[in-house]
This record gives structure tokens, C-alpha cells and sequence, in this order.
């Protein structure tokens, strides 16, 4: 028996393309993105499932290889480079740091390929290509989920749970604002980095020179410095990561992120997206040409 | 009640760039350039590719179309535009209906996965609910026969269990719109007979079918329309008797 519409409850498809509006059609394929959000969860976890086939731990192994990293950072940064610092904190520091950094690397480096790793589907199938960074954004805060008993500990070790219920609330609901947050800037920057390695090979290498960097100038293991001189304030505040990783590590460390991070976030989310609505723009029509 | 399925295409081309690369730095100091290449490298290659020209169709309701012409003609293009993978480079494409494509059987498939999260996988990415999930499962095991191997990872499984379960999966839920890029042949003998079974109800239950095809015999039998394409251009459009006249001429 095969199965027919009204018994599979599909959705009715109808879609037109236009070459004179290509804007429109970009604009169509975003919107199906977020539309059909609930579908991308549901690939995430296949791709999940794909990605720890075969392994004895699973996605467990997200949680270790963050242990290991921040017993070896946590080292490096107090041993060698003798960080002068409350230990506790300066763990704590270096495990939301550690944490949130390879959260980001592993979606900034997914999304670029997103395409390319799906071209035989594209190739066969209507699909709303931006959709593939909905997926790319579940799959990884899945695999980070695995780390919450990591960033638990480090609100228990700096007392978090000791504090007024209120601001133990606060701190739990600015969790998932600053998320919704990072996940607006992730959007249309992935989706630049997607489109143009859809193009050029060479934009892969780029985003492991830029990963490479930004670990350093970014204050992953290092605690920024309280300094007015206008060279360090530019490679802080003008760096999105800067933003990005302080929105996702302060309710962790019981701290609210202070008013400059979210002006800087909201600045660069409106100009990923004016990039990304241009790029695609450009670029929505041409991509499978491109692969 | 569903909406007539219907496939526009007004005055539609279709132009791909020709990206191929310059001989890449390293190639060229390394003195691989030359090696082996051919006489005709020497020609220029075209910068772009005209995949279809300036194509005017409609289809509505019940009918069958057969694309037919040599290979690199456009077919492929042509069946992938409406199914929304390749967008006009001039004109409009308007597509209403739910779409299914039978382009390629080996696509979709992921092998670290057993067969019953391969086929939620691909039911899911083609919008279908989870309600009726046991069922499709249950339906397209039994069709496969591969029951016993049901929740184990694909990655052991011959070429052929491969087809019929990608088959099974492709041709379980049904559509509007049906795509085809050759008429599907898999699996052994005993298989075959019963895959052709299942395709000629599920295109006898589908109201469009575009089959892209070079068999005569295909064509007339399935096809109520034809189009002889040719460097991306309409040479002939109209019966199915008609149209393999003038292809079998040229």
C-alpha cells in the first residue's frame, strides 16, 4: 500500500520563482527556515545520532573533551602564565570560557559547510537551504547540553545557588534571552560563511585562521582587564565574540552581562543581518549552480 | 480539497557559469599543467552554459509528460527545476503540488544508520507527521523484506538490499508531482517484479508525472505529452508518437 496525502497529513507544496525578484525568493527561503524549525530539530537529532555512530560514549564525549581542555588551559593559564587570580574563579572562568568556545568553533565550522555536506539532498529535493543552519544551531546546543553538569558545578563552586531566590531566577531566565540572543547573531553569520564557501573552497581555511585567532584575542582563558586604553577596548568590544561569549558564560559565573555587551550584540546582529540579506540576495539563486 | 496540481514555466532559462578553475598555482609550478593535457584543452571553454532556453510550458491536472533527448540536452535541469532545486535564471517557475523525485536512488541515505532511522530521516525531511510513522515503517519493511535487519546500520547491507530500501522509502508516501529521471529498475528478479508492481500504481495514482527517459516503449505507454529537448531548447512538443518521430530523425 502506498501511502496517500490525506492519511500522511503533508503540507501542501507550492512555490514560484520569479528571476526578476530574486530578494523575494531569498526572503521566502529564510522565512521556510523558521517555519519549519520544528523539521530541523528533528534532523538535528539524526545528525546526532549520525555523528556518534559506532561510539561507545556518544555525545558524552562532548562533556570529556571539555574536561581535558580545561584541566589543560586551567593549567597553562595558572602554572605557566601565572594568572593572578582567585583559583576557584579562575577555574570557573576557564571551564565556561572552554565550554562556550568549542560550542561556537564547532557551529561556525559546521555551518560553513553545511552545503557541501548536503549537496546530494539539495541536489534531489526542495529545501529551504537556510534551514540547514537551524540544524547545524540544535545540533550543537544538544551536544553542549551534555556540558550543563560542568556549568552547574561552576554556579555551585562560585555560590550562585547561596544567593536571593530572585536574582537565582533572573539568572536562569537570562540564560535563554542571552541564548536567543546568540543564536540571532548566529544566524545571519553562519549564513554568510555558508553561502560564500558554497562558492570558494578556500573560505574553510579561513575560518580556522580566524578560530585560531579569535581564541587568543578573545578572553576565553583570560580574564579581561578593566583597561580605558583604546587598543584593547577595540579588540574587546569590536569583536562579536567578545559579545558572544560573555552573554553565554555571566549567568553561569552569577553575574548579569553588563550593558555594553548587549548594545555591542544588538549592533553586530543588525549588521550580520544587512550582510547576510545582501550576500543572499546575490547569491540565493546561484548556490546550487555553484556545488 | 487539494488544490490542482500544476507546474508553470514562463519563458524560463536556465544559465550556469562554467566554473572551471585556472590551473591552480601550485599545479603550475609544479609543471603538472601540461602533462596530460588534451589537444581540445586549447579550445576556450564556454563561459556559459545555456541548461535551458527560453521554455514556455503549462501542465495541469492529469497528464504525462515524457522529456526525451540526447544526454546533456537539459533533462536533468529541466526535472530538477520543478522540483525547486535549480532556480530560473530569466523568466518564472510556478509549482503547486506536493513534489516527490525519483532522480537519483542512491541519495539520502546515511550508513551508520539502521534502516528504520534512515527512513524517519528522509520521512521527515519530506514534511511528513509522526502519527503515521509505525505504519510507513511496518509497510516499507515488509516491502523490502529486510525485517530482521531492521534496526541494525545500513553499513553491512549489500548494493542491492541498499536499492530496495531506498526504493521502499521513495516510493512509500504519496505526491502530486511525480519526477522521474529514467524509469526506476532495482533488485533481483523476484524483487524487480514487484518494485514495477509498486511504481506503476504509484504513477497510475499520481495526477503529473514528468519522466525524462531515452526507451520509446516507456514514453508511449506512460506518456500522454512529450518534449524532444536539445541544447536546452524546445525542438518538438506534442504526442508522445509525434515527438520520437522527429527525435528518431535527427
Amino acid at each position: 500500500m502506498i501511502f496517500n496525502k490525506s492519511s500522511n497529513n503533508q503540507q501542501h507544496t507550492e512555490y514560484s520563482y520569479d528571476s526578476t525578484k530574486k530578494g523575494a525568493a531569498a526572503l521566502v527561503d529564510v522565512y521556510g527556515a523558521f517555519k519549519n524549525v520544528s523539521i530541523s530539530f528533528k534532523l538535528a537529532l539524526f545528525e546526532i545520532r549520525d555523528k556518534y555512530a559506532r561510539s561507545g560514549i556518544g555525545p558524552v564525549w562532548g562533556l570529556f573533551i571539555n574536561l581535558f581542555l580545561i584541566a589543560g588551559y586551567y593549567a597553562v593559564g595558572q602554572f605557566i602564565f601565572k594568572v593572578e587570580n582567585n583559583t576557584s574563579y579562575y577555574l570557573c572562568h576557564v571551564a565556561t570560557g572552554i565550554i562556550f568556545w568549542q560550542y561556537i568553533v564547532s557551529a561556525w565550522g559546521e555551518s560553513t559547510n553545511a552545503i557541501s555536506s548536503n549537496i546530494n539532498l539539495l541536489n534531489n529535493q526542495f529545501m529551504h537551504k537556510s534551514s540547514l543552519l537551524n540544524v547545524v544551531f540544535f545540533k550543537q546546543s544538544l551536544i553542549l547540553a551534555y556540558s550543563i553538569p560542568l556549568l552547574l558545578l561552576c554556579q555551585y563552586t562560585l555560590g550562585v545557588f547561596h544567593t536571593e531566590p530572585t536574582k537565582v531566577i533572573l539568572l536562569f531566565f537570562s540564560i535563554f534571552i542571552n541564548l536567543g540572543l546568540v543564536y540571532c547573531f548566529f544566524f545571519p553569520f553562519f549564513g554568510i560563511w555558508m553561502v560564500l564557501k558554497a562558492r570558494y573552497n578556500d573560505m574553510i581555511y579561513i575560518v580556522t585562521v580566524f578560530t585560531q585567532l579569535l581564541f587568543f584575542i578573545t578572553p576565553v582563558i583570560w580574564i579581561p582587564p578593566s583597561s580605558e586604553e583604546i587598543g584593547f577596548k577595540l579588540i574587546t568590544l569590536g569583536n562579536p565574540f567578545y559579545h558572544i561569549l560573555a552573554l553565554l558564560r555571566s549567568p553561569f559565573m552569577g553575574e548579569f552581562a553588563p550593558s555594553e555587551v548587549y548594545i555591542g550584540i544588538g549592533i553586530f546582529i543588525l549588521i550580520a543581518w544587512l550582510i547576510f540579506a545582501m550576500i543572499y540576495r546575490w547569491a540565493h539563486s546561484q548556490i546550487m549552480y555553484w556545488v | 480539497m487539494d488544490e490542482v496540481p500544476k507546474i508553470s514555466f514562463k519563458n524560463v532559462s536556465i544559465r550556469f557559469k562554467n566554473l572551471s578553475k585556472k590551473p591552480m598555482l601550485m599545479t603550475s609550478l609544479l609543471g603538472m599543467k601540461n602533462s596530460y593535457a588534451l589537444a581540445s584543452e586549447n579550445r576556450p571553454a564556454p563561459k556559459v552554459i545555456n541548461a535551458l532556453s527560453s521554455i514556455n510550458l503549462e501542465l495541469q491536472g492529469n497528464n504525462r509528460l515524457g522529456l526525451i533527448g540526447p544526454n546533456g540536452a537539459g533533462k536533468t535541469t529541466f526535472l530538477r527545476s520543478i522540483a525547486g532545486v535549480y532556480m530560473p535564471t530569466e523568466g518564472e517557475i510556478i509549482v503547486k503540488g506536493i513534489v516527490r523525485s525519483l532522480l537519483n536512488m542512491s541519495v539520502g541515505l546515511n550508513m551508520d544508520l539502521s534502516p528504520k532511522e534512515n527512513i524517519l530521516r528522509m520521512t521527515t525531511m519530506a514534511g511528513q507527521s509522526r502519527k503515521y510513522m509505525p505504519e510507513i515503517i511496518k509497510e516499507i519493511a515488509e516491502f523490502t523484506e529486510l525485517e530482521q535487519r531492521f534496526n541494525s546500520p545500513i553499513r553491512g547491507f549489500s548494493s542491492g538490499m541498499l536499492t530496495r530500501l531506498v526504493f521502499g522509502i521513495q516510493t512509500a508516501l504519496d505526491c502530486d508531482l511525480l519526477l522521474m529521471d529514467e524509469w526506476i529498475s532495482t533488485g533481483d528478479l523476484r524483487f524487480h517484479k514487484r518494485a514495477s508492481n509498486r511504481l506503476e500504481k504509484m504513477v497510475k495514482r499520481t495526477p503529473l508525472l514528468v519522466l525524462a527517459t531515452h526507451s520509446e516503449a516507456l514514453v508511449k505507454e506512460w506518456c500522454t505529452r512529450a518534449i524532444y529537448l536539445e541544447n536546452g531548447e524546445i525542438i518538438a512538443d506534442g504526442s508522445p508518437e509525434e515527438v520520437w518521430r522527429t527525435y528518431s530523425k535527427s
